[in-house]
């Protein structure tokens, strides 16, 4: 009795110690992720006073919301916001789609020269961007199909500034870390067990419908993944956005264009005329930047979530 | 009667592997339509002498290996810093996947306030495209040439992770424990890193959470009535069912080294550009291509030995 009550005791003390350290971990690795992110909200309160005074570090004298609203005007923060969303849902969208269904081509079907497009995978992954830029870059400066438009049209197309590049671009598997994706989606399906499947083939069920009444429903968490990441890069994405839109506004764009000139005020305060303090508006609209994605996060995360645990899967 | 049976037996599985063509056709649409064309151009600026027009397009003249030559020999940096890349390149490999299973088997255990932090989590994987980092560094160029005082505001992510003491943990464990040098510069880096180590893991947590949230309960729970415990539970059923994964993550550690704000090599790569020497930029770029298929190709061939897949046939 009394060896069964100590035994409990030691259980439990190992718990709460287990317990204990798991968070200290987590609220430690949190604290690393958060500080430069506190950093900026607290700078983003701040005056020009208070960022000139040394003996105001985190908490501002007299809170103002200048930064936001001059941040937000100057660099048109709405107009790039709503730009941002609509390319990065479409994209994510249609980046998910293609992508799953190139990943399970690729995951359970047997063909010729299948090992051959994965092996083109791969280099798209492994390719550094900066090899295919330039010649990107002239290809859709001067679209052309085989020669096809030139003879309809008279001359090659002009598709820098449109939409074009990027649905084209992801319609074909070939987006911003497409292959990344394409590659995430197979190894998936190849873990994923091929009894429903066949189950389904034995039910009569075709290919497609198989496809999308089986397979899509129960790999709802990786679809989601996938989307997730899809849609946030093409929000932060400086590399593509700079290339392809330079006079469609979208955040990064506008974010990397800073705010050089402004808070030209610090001559008061013995500065010369013109010179930059600009770190707490590029850090005031960095955060605008990046508060829209983490509350979609926050949002799809419960989904994703809750997905996994009505559905059961899987084993 | 058997020939016909024989005949319709071919024809389902040409069926399949015509399904298959069509689910990957976007891609070979796609890799018909330019991106052979772009590879090919790329290679082709390499070995050519590029200048740009007024009117548009573009004029090439042959110079054959001589950007190579250039980029290797001539080039002041492009060599050392390729190598550093490179080197960092496999220590992240080390650390990272490592680093980023053990946080996602945390994030993944029933714990109150779990979708917060994992939403805390998600935060690197926003910023790995690296854009605010870019703007901040923008910020500091500008500042230095100002040459403001401003305090303490212009502390940086480098500066944060400082803030860890690691050099008389590093004494003791060198004195006391005597582990060897080699792994100690690994952990050393690691732990003086460990701001870049969590920003580099974000994707990959993602992706390991993701794997760990596929495996069904009933297998842990089959293995602890069969009197497993947690430890054999973890490398029997945790490590198989993720080692699909656990190759991903290799991979996509090492495509992103290649994005990452502050490689170098992409650096010097951007800036020929810039400076509209076109060949320097594809040699320089398609050296440093070919050290890095070499490294995916030795970690697959070594990685793939130890994944487990639930339907190998």
């Amino acid at each position: 009795m009394n060896i069964l009550k100590k035994l409990r005791l030691f259980k439990n003390t190992r718990k709460v110690v287990l317990t204990a350290f798991q968070y200290i971990i987590l609220i430690g690795l949190c604290y690393y992720i958060l500080s430069p992110i506190f950093l900026k909200i607290s700078m983003s309160f701040m005056s020009e006073n208070d960022l000139l005074d040394k003996l105001v570090v985190y908490i501002p004298r007299k809170i103002t919301f200048w930064n936001y609203k001059t941040a937000a005007s100057y660099r048109s923060y709405w107009q790039g916001l709503f730009n941002t969303f609509t390319i990065s849902t479409c994209a994510g969208v249609i980046q998910m789609m293609v992508c799953t269904f190139i990943g399970y081509g690729l995951a359970r079907f047997e063909f010729k020269g299948k090992s051959l497009i994965m092996l083109v995978v791969f280099l798209t992954i492994i390719t550094p961007p900066m090899t295919y830029q330039t010649p990107m870059y002239l290809f859709f400066r001067y679209f052309d199909v085989f020669g096809l438009i030139k003879l309809i049209h008279g001359s090659a197309i002009n598709l820098i500034d449109s939409f074009w590049p990027l649905f084209i671009l992801s319609i074909t598997g070939f987006g911003f870390k497409n292959g990344v994706y394409i590659y995430m989606m197979r190894q998936y399906f190849r873990g994923f067990p091929a009894e429903l499947e066949e189950a389904a083939y034995v039910d009569g069920s075709g290919v497609f419908r198989t496809f999308f009444v089986v397979i899509l429903p129960n790999a709802k968490a990786m679809l989601v993944t996938i989307f997730m990441f899809a849609f946030a890069w093409q929000w932060t994405d400086t590399l593509y956005s700079t290339m392809f839109f330079s006079k469609i506004k979208t955040l990064s764009n506008l974010l990397s264009m800073g705010f050089e000139g402004m808070m030209v005020a610090g001559r008061e305060l013995g500065l010369k005329g013109g010179q930059p303090l600009t770190i707490a508006l590029t850090g005031t609209y960095s955060l605008m930047v990046i508060i829209p994605l983490i509350l979609i996060y926050i949002v799809v995360q419960r989904q994703v979530t809750e997905g996994i645990e009505r559905s059961g899967i899987v084993g | 009667m058997s020939k016909a049976k024989k005949k319709k037996g071919v024809s389902l599985a040409a069926k399949k592997a015509r399904m298959g063509w069509v689910f990957v056709s976007p891609f070979v649409v796609g890799f018909f339509l330019f991106f052979i064309i772009l590879i090919g151009r790329s290679v082709g600026f390499s070995f050519m002498d590029v200048t740009m027009d007024q009117g548009g397009g573009y004029s090439t003249k042959w110079v054959g290996t001589s950007n190579f030559y250039y980029m290797l020999r001539v080039h002041q940096y492009y060599t050392e810093q390729m190598l550093w890349s490179v080197r960092d390149m496999l220590l992240n490999l080390a650390v990272v996947p490592l680093f980023s299973l053990f946080v996602a088997m945390l994030l993944n255990r029933k714990i109150k306030g779990r979708g917060l932090f994992r939403a805390i989590f998600f935060i690197p994987v926003i910023l790995a495209t690296g854009i605010i980092a870019k703007a901040d560094a923008l910020n500091n160029i500008r500042g230095a040439f100002s040459n403001l005082d401003m305090g303490e505001i212009t502390t940086t992510a480098e500066e944060m992770s400082s803030a860890f003491n690691s050099e008389s943990l590093m004494f003791y464990l060198k004195n006391v424990f005597r582990f060897s040098p080699k792994i100690m510069e690994i952990v050393e880096n690691a732990i003086s890193n460990i701001y870049g180590v969590i920003n580099d893991s974000g994707v990959q947590i993602l992706i390991f959470l993701s794997g760990l949230q596929s495996i069904s309960p009933s297998l842990y729970e089959a293995a602890a009535i069969e009197g497993c415990s947690k430890w054999e539970s973890f490398w029997k059923i945790t490590v198989p069912m993720v080692s699909p994964m656990i190759l991903v993550n290799f991979v996509y550690t090492i495509a992103d080294s290649f994005t990452k704000y502050n490689n170098n090599v992409m650096k010097i790569i951007q800036e020929e550009i810039l400076a509209n020497s076109y060949g320097y930029a594809s040699a320089g770029a398609w050296i440093y291509f070919g050290i890095i298929a070499a490294v995916v190709i030795v970690v697959m061939l070594i990685a793939s030995k130890f994944v487990f897949y639930q339907n190998r046939e």
